[in-house]
């Protein structure tokens, strides 16, 4: 088994029990029904989440408010989402206010959310390729971001039927206007580590 | 630059072949979109996946046609230098089907757009792989792409849709695969990488 890939437990067909004695630093996720356990993200992708999730929040949070506010959208970060057995904590999520009007008060939410973002590392990276996109098609999730601060890159994937389109591919110190959040520029820079 | 990507060239100039005959040996030169670009020779990790890749899948198919295990049909090459107008671009390997190019032309180059493709990707040239080569690459037609990250054990095939790429499949880690346009071979993925 590569040193990089999560770690699963036994091989029985995994439940929230698992999940929820999985240990406090690792995040817990039910993929295809298998536990996968990840380490918490490192610095360099905490950084990267982080500034995305600021500059999302500013321009997108809760209702319009000027051009620099188009509002409209709940962005969370690393939710925890039941689509039906399986357990999947993306970093950052967004919902379409007219697919969810108000945020109910929950531990978990089971509504595929209209956009995604996965940060990359070295660890994560395979099984955000692999098993969670796979779900997310399945889910109906209609765009995805991948971050990877260590090849300083922004992918855009957009779903075409039950295909990912791979639409945009941005990188370095580029300001991106990326959908499904064109409608502001978004400064890359700020995303990595000098 | 330790081991990044540099983008080399007197600003305004737009970067010519003799920008690449005159780059230091060591070094892989591109021109993507008028700029040249230099990347370090790979690394081990990068050198055995595109050598087993280039290894499986040349043993199968750089061959007259046949039967599985070995259909054959294809030329496959290592690090051919490809030359699309002005731009200078070298894939990890490449292939064309016989029919397209019956024989190899005797030439510094290649300016006939290979049928697939594939890139192994390292932290310094994954951002120039996926967002400069990928768009020359649906320009120049090229039906398949593969993305091998020896870092994340990943093979990511690509094929293009009405001038897009489309994520065909994914593998990863130990798998035995099957992925267009070599689906009639298994290709080992475990063999790509180091321990």
């Amino acid at each position: 088994m590569s040193r990089f890939a999560p770690i699963t437990a036994a091989k029985h067909r995994a439940t929230y029990d698992d999940v929820l004695v999985a240990p406090e630093h690792q995040v817990a996720e039910i993929l295809d029904g298998e536990l996968f356990l990840s380490p918490r993200p490192a610095s360099p992708q905490l950084l990267a989440t982080s500034a995305l999730c600021a500059r999302l929040i500013t321009a997108f949070d809760r209702e319009p408010a000027g051009p620099d506010h188009p509002g409209g959208w709940w962005i969370l970060r690393e939710p925890e989402l039941h689509f039906g057995a399986d357990v999947v904590v993306p970093d950052l999520v967004g919902w379409q206010h007219e697919r969810l009007p108000r945020l109910p008060d929950v531990p978990w939410l089971e509504l595929a959310p209209d956009w995604l973002c996965e940060t990359l590392s070295p660890i994560t990276a395979c099984i955000d390729r692999t098993r969670k996109l796979r779900i997310y098609a399945r889910e109906g999730v209609r765009f995805v971001w991948f971050l990877d601060p260590l090849t300083r890159t922004l992918e855009v994937l957009t779903l075409d039927r039950d295909r990912w389109i791979v639409a945009e591919n941005h990188g370095g110190d580029e300001v991106v206007r990326a959908a499904p959040f064109a409608a502001i520029g978004i400064d890359l820079a700020r995303f990595w580590i000098d | 630059m330790d081991g990044s990507v540099a983008t080399v060239a007197e600003p305004k100039r737009k970067a010519t072949y003799d920008d690449v005959l005159a780059a230091p040996e060591h070094k892989v030169a591109e021109i993507l979109d008028g700029e040249l670009f230099l990347s370090p020779r790979p690394a081990n990790r990068h050198a055995r996946a595109s050598s087993s890749l280039f290894s499986q899948i040349g043993g199968a198919f750089d061959r007259e046609n046949g039967d599985p295990p070995r259909p054959g049909g294809w030329w496959i090459l290592f690090e051919p230098e490809l030359h699309f107008g002005a731009d200078v671009v070298v894939p990890d390997i490449a292939g064309w089907r016989r029919e397209r190019m019956p024989r190899i032309p005797d030439a510094p180059w290649f300016d006939l757009a290979p049928d697939w493709l594939c890139e192994t990707l390292s932290p310094s040239t994954a951002r120039i792989d996926r967002t400069r080569k990928l768009a020359i690459y649906a320009r120049e037609s090229v039906r398949h792409v593969w993305l091998v990250d020896p870092l994340v054990r990943t093979l990511e095939v690509l094929a293009l849709d009405d001038g897009r790429w489309m994520i065909a499949e994914t593998h990863a880690g130990d798998e035995v695969v099957r992925a267009e346009p070599f689906a009639a071979v298994e290709i080992e993925l475990a063999r790509l990488w180091i321990d």
